[in-house]
């Protein structure tokens, strides 16, 4: 069932957010990606091999381990709390929510290029070159599945955290977690493909290629879906609260593609965005509302709402290049990250939801 | 962001390019380099940052048939671009059997490499020894020379000087925009190999020594040759971009590299243009001098190039 929406309705296309509710939180070195994790905890990978994590509530104070001889080049949420990353190092650790680190690869040649994790399944996934390893949620070896052919760029897990899929080259490989045994699935599609994303209700996974395009794969009968227009790779997705809509980055507009029943082709896809000139760089959907979040090479965020014209601006323009964007659990703030160094929150208490009702504070 | 200047060093194995590599990377210029590497050679590269890549040679669906790209270096070097401010530059060697186009093209195709990195210059280096017999039996020797913006023609003391004009010669027949250098042990003022601007459109007027002398020469073995066409009338800037984009569309496959300086009638600017098979980039630059003879010059290097016809292609473009 979609969620009820709060009174946001009335005032999203009406104003901009006043500055005062967009709070910027400078670090020591320049910000290569941020994950939220449970518990309200919130971690960075810094660009000097450093991953400093703490409160999201108080940014101010997180306290940065030295983890990588070189910088993480994947970072996540881990399955039950904490976070797990990965460097050019060849290193993968979970840092777990005291600060210790559990080392899952040692340093080494292979770059680790991208990692996942499920609550769900309580596994971490882990791609070093060509090879997929799973962990579990104390960050034991479960399984390391034979190197598919080309290097591994993305990682994904499905709702359930039973399968775990991986982009290559060619297409998509899809195995069942349990130990990694069995023959996995391929999705075959000519081209490189760069980022992935499996859909909340299982029914769908979608890569970006390197020809900047979109590639989805019906995963029941294997039917082929194509997605183009994007005037970049498109390496971020976000599917709604509803799990309806899956909104990407890639173009100066954010572009949401609708998945009702047979997916979506033939349906054009929503869009909002103020600028032609900035592309969309990340996407990130509200928890609860239907609603996404976009940030911009400019360092603008909007927000709009699926299926309604318009966007509202949340974040002027300014600060480094977007290199992280995410909402607190409860919908009520939402963080972005930049080049520079900087975590800016966007206090959106209007938007706040509990998880027991469902809507949004009444003012 | 100043983007990062990518230098790329081919060559066969044994040529001299890890040589090469580790006088830049320990010459005192203060700068530091990122160093990627195909395969270790059986010399050590002397560098805090080597990060060594398999080959992953990529089909673009672009519908160019010949449009591939370097997959492991598009991952490469934007994840190197995350460690911000670390390193002045990157250096890429490849394997000697190495096709240089896809690594050009990865270059002109992908925008994160883009945003954050530039070709330099393709730097070849040669063994004066056996380039012969190679030019002769290997299609990457030829292709690693068509490619090049600068040559090493090392080893110099273990050949002759009439070896060394005849071999300049046959370079030359394969690329005539090319710098050659000859040296020994692949000793070479830095200057002349890194900085280069080859790939700026900006810095292609460098070349021009090369560039104004006008001619083709067939070499006998084979098919790699260099084409230069001049024209002293200013040209139709329309009838100019039909023709090159019809050109690089139809015979893109056969022509490697492309490059040009043009007048355009009614123009005070330079227009710049540069291509790697079907890809090209192009745009006016900076004024013509008052003293500068408004001559439009192009190179084509390629195979099968049909000279006659590109010839009067070209002339057609005068302006009416």
């Amino acid at each position: 069932m979609p969620p009820e929406f709060g009174t946001f309705e009335d005032e999203i296309y009406a104003d901009r957010l006043p500055a005062s509710r967009v709070d910027c939180f400078p670090q020591a070195a320049g910000i290569v990606a941020l994950a939220l994790g449970a518990s309200d905890t919130l971690a960075v990978a810094l660009d000097d091999g450093r991953i400093a994590a703490g409160s999201a509530l108080a940014p101010a104070e997180l306290s940065a381990v030295e983890v990588h001889d070189g910088v993480s080049q994947a970072l996540a949420a881990g399955p039950k709390g904490g976070f797990v990353s990965g460097g050019d190092d060849g290193r993968a650790v979970l840092l777990g929510p005291g600060g210790a680190l559990t080392e899952l690869l040692p340093a080494g040649k292979a770059w680790v290029g991208a990692v996942a994790a499920t609550a769900a399944g309580g596994l971490i996934a882990v791609a070093s070159g060509k090879v997929l390893r799973l962990f579990d949620a104390a960050g034991t070896l479960q399984g390391e599945a034979p190197p598919v052919a080309t290097t591994i760029t993305a990682l994904a897990f499905n709702p359930k955290g039973k399968r775990v899929a991986a982009a290559h080259y060619g297409g998509v490989t899809l195995w069942y977690a349990a130990g990694l045994a069995g023959t996995p699935k391929a999705l075959p599609w000519k081209g490189s493909h760069v980022s992935l994303t499996w859909s909340p209700d299982g029914r769908f996974v979608v890569t970006g290629t390197q020809d900047k395009e979109l590639h989805g794969w019906r995963i029941d009968d294997g039917v082929d879906m194509r997605m183009s227009g994007y005037a970049a790779k498109v390496k971020s997705f976000a599917w709604s609260a509803d799990e309806r809509w899956m909104a990407c980055a890639g173009s100066p507009y954010v572009t949401s593609w609708d998945f009702i029943g047979k997916g979506p082709m033939g349906r054009p896809p929503h869009q909002f965005g103020a600028s032609e000139e900035f592309l969309a760089t990340h996407v990130a959907a509200h928890p609860k509302l239907p609603v996404v979040a976009a940030c911009f090479e400019d360092g603008r965020i909007e927000m709009g709402r699926f299926m309604v014209e318009g966007q509202v601006l949340l974040k002027e323009v300014g600060g480094g290049l977007p290199t992280g964007l995410a909402w607190s659990a409860d919908g009520g703030r939402l963080y972005m990250t930049t080049e520079d160094g900087e975590i800016f929150v966007v206090d959106l208490e209007d938007l706040k939801v509990s998880a027991a009702s469902g809507k949004g504070k009444r003012r | 962001m100043d983007r990062v200047p990518v230098t790329v060093l081919t060559g066969y194995l044994g040529a001299g390019k890890t040589t090469l590599l580790n006088r830049i990377l320990t010459e005192q210029h203060g700068k530091r380099y990122a160093v990627v590497v195909n395969e270790f050679g059986e010399i050590g590269i002397d560098n805090d940052l080597v990060v060594e890549t398999d080959e992953e040679v990529f089909e673009m669906n672009n519908g160019c048939i010949c449009c591939t790209v370097r997959g492991d270096l598009i991952r490469i070097l934007t994840g190197l671009m995350r460690r911000k401010g670390r390193f002045d530059a990157i250096l890429i060697e490849t394997t000697g059997l190495a096709d240089p186009a896809p690594v050009a093209q990865t270059f002109f195709v992908d925008e994160d490499v883009q945003a954050k990195a530039k070709l330099d210059a393709v730097v070849t280096v040669v063994d004066a020894r056996n380039i012969e017999a190679r030019l002769a039996d290997s299609k990457e020797a030829r292709e690693q020379i068509a490619f090049a913006d600068v040559i090493l023609l090392n080893k110099t003391d273990l050949a002759t000087a009439e070896d060394l004009d005849r071999i300049e010669g046959l370079i030359r027949a394969v690329n005539t925009s090319a710098e050659i250098h000859r040296t020994r042990n692949s000793v070479i003022d830095l200057d002349k190999v890194l900085d280069r601007g080859a790939f700026d459109l900006d810095r292609i007027l460098a070349f021009e020594p090369q560039f104004l002398r006008e001619g083709h020469v067939h070499s006998h073995n084979d098919d790699i040759a260099s084409i230069s066409l001049t024209a002293v009338e200013p040209l139709d800037e329309n009838k100019f971009n039909r023709w090159i984009s019809s050109i690089l569309q139809s015979k893109g496959a056969d022509i490697l590299r492309s490059k040009g300086i043009l007048s355009f009638v009614n123009q005070d600017d330079q227009f710049v243009f540069q291509g790697v098979h079907m890809l090209m980039d192009g745009d006016y630059r900076r004024p013509w001098a008052a003293d500068d003879p408004r001559i439009s010059r192009i190179v084509f290097i390629g195979r099968n190039l049909d000279v006659p016809a590109l010839k009067a292609g070209f002339e057609a473009c005068r302006a009416a």
